[in-house]
């Protein structure tokens, strides 16, 4: 069984490097995965239903990886609760609760890193967005998510309740449930400390060059001493 | 007139700075590229443009020393979630020039190109004083044309443009003048007619 699943993870990673490493990396993990995920599946429907579903969690992580959203994060539940509904019920139920709270762990992880929102905000001010304006659109982007983080904490819940009994899977239940809950709090901290430094930002250009730096020519030497290789 | 003068960004970790002393001049209307391999720095000077990252000497003016404001296409999409019409409410941009079915996209879901040329559309509406386009996409001959197009439109024609690129053959065919980045340097300037010719007949032939 392992060695047939092997094989077809083995085939499927050829084909996909072979159809899309030729036209670059970028291409790649663009179309390559895809091929790879579309083959694993394929695959695994001939060698057995285990394989499907193990086959399913793999595609619905894929995608999630390449950029993890709410819809994303909820259609890859569902395909894993259709695959493991062909696996084994409860099992089913309780990978798909899983998959959703990962995806809710990787969402709010990368939704929101500080750096970013400071510099949507000066890109905005720069686009000519007035620093108030700019504050309080990305505020309102903001305030969605304590619902979304409550969302994926009713689903951990809920996953728990099913997780009775299976030691491991209710091990990284509580793992889960506590990484979630530190994500969301530090998320708080963060937006508190971003909403300070934003209502002091304002349209900021660049500095004019010094006065000592006398006027520019464009017939000058570069500052490399090499001479300009073409000239009108 | 805005005028890019001896910009030069503050020490890297090697303590040599990695853009240094980057002058180009760009009039209204004139669409100027900047063409360069990977690592060059054409993405770092889109985002010392636009105010990212902290400069150690030059900077930017106009003609009559007044603040530029610098609107930037970034390679990735916008650095925040947004859709087209809350992107032209926010910079006063008109959405009218877009297609309907557009306006309520995420900028996200839409293709690189489009997404692009969108936010140049709706970015020089706002009447920047210099509009940077990183990395725009010119997959294929459609795509060139596209921006073509684009950069035609009469509120993009008004603002000072300036592509950030790898692929020369497509900037011969958008732009007037351009400049080659290399190590973080200005290393040649000129007419695209003088400075790559083959490239600007290659463009002629292509996407005529």
């Amino acid at each position: 069984m392992t060695a047939e699943l092997f094989t077809v993870a083995g085939c499927a990673a050829l084909l996909g490097l072979g159809l899309a490493w030729p036209r670059g990396f970028k291409a790649f993990a663009r179309e390559g995965a895809w091929w790879f995920a579309a083959v694993l599946v394929a695959g695994g429907v001939v060698v057995s239903e285990e394989a499907v579903w193990v086959a399913c969690v793999g595609v619905a992580g894929l995608w999630l990886f390449r950029k993890a959203s709410l819809l994303r994060a909820s259609v890859a539940a569902l395909l894993v609760l259709l695959s493991g509904g062909v696996h084994s019920e409860r099992g089913g139920v309780v990978a798909a609760g899983l998959a959703l709270a990962a995806a809710g762990v990787v969402f709010l992880g990368r939704a929101h890193p500080p750096a970013r929102n400071l510099e949507a905000a000066r890109w905005l001010i720069q686009c000519g967005v007035a620093p108030a304006t700019a504050l309080a659109f990305l505020a309102a982007r903001e305030r969605r998510w304590p619902f979304l983080a409550l969302t994926f904490l009713a689903a951990l819940a809920l996953m728990l309740v099913l997780a009775r009994g299976n030691q491991s899977l209710e091990l990284q239940a509580r793992v889960a449930l506590v990484l979630l809950c530190l994500r969301w709090l530090s998320q708080q901290r963060a937006l508190d400390a971003d909403a300070e430094e934003v209502s002091a930002m304002s349209f900021r250009p660049l500095p004019p060059p010094s006065a000592s730096a006398g006027p520019l020519t464009f017939d000058e030497r570069p500052p490399d001493g090499s001479e300009h290789l073409f000239r009108e | 007139m805005p005028r890019i003068e001896k910009l030069t960004t503050s020490a890297a970790a090697d303590g040599v700075p990695l853009l240094q002393s980057i002058s180009i001049a760009v009039e209204p209307g004139e669409v100027h590229g900047v063409i360069g391999p990977s690592g060059s720095g054409k993405t770092l000077l889109a985002r010392a443009l636009s105010g990212l990252v902290t400069l150690a000497a030059g900077g930017l003016t106009s003609s009559d020393e007044r603040a530029v404001r610098v609107a930037v296409v970034p390679a990735d999409g916008p650095p925040c979630a947004l859709n087209v019409r809350e992107l032209a409410t926010l910079t006063g941009g008109q959405q009218e020039a877009l297609p309907v079915p557009l306006r309520r996209m995420s900028l996200a879901l839409l293709q690189r190109g489009v997404r692009q040329r969108a936010m140049a559309n709706l970015l020089a509406s706002s009447s920047p004083g210099l509009l940077v386009v990183d990395d725009p996409e010119f997959a294929s001959v459609e795509e060139v044309r596209a921006w073509r197009e684009t950069l035609s439109v009469s509120e993009v024609r008004a603002v000072p443009v300036l592509l950030l690129s790898r692929s020369e053959v497509p900037l011969a065919a958008l732009c007037s003048t351009m400049h080659v980045l290399f190590d973080g340097r200005v290393i040649a300037s000129g007419r695209t007619s003088a400075l790559v010719p083959g490239a600007e007949v290659l463009a002629r032939k292509r996407y005529a």
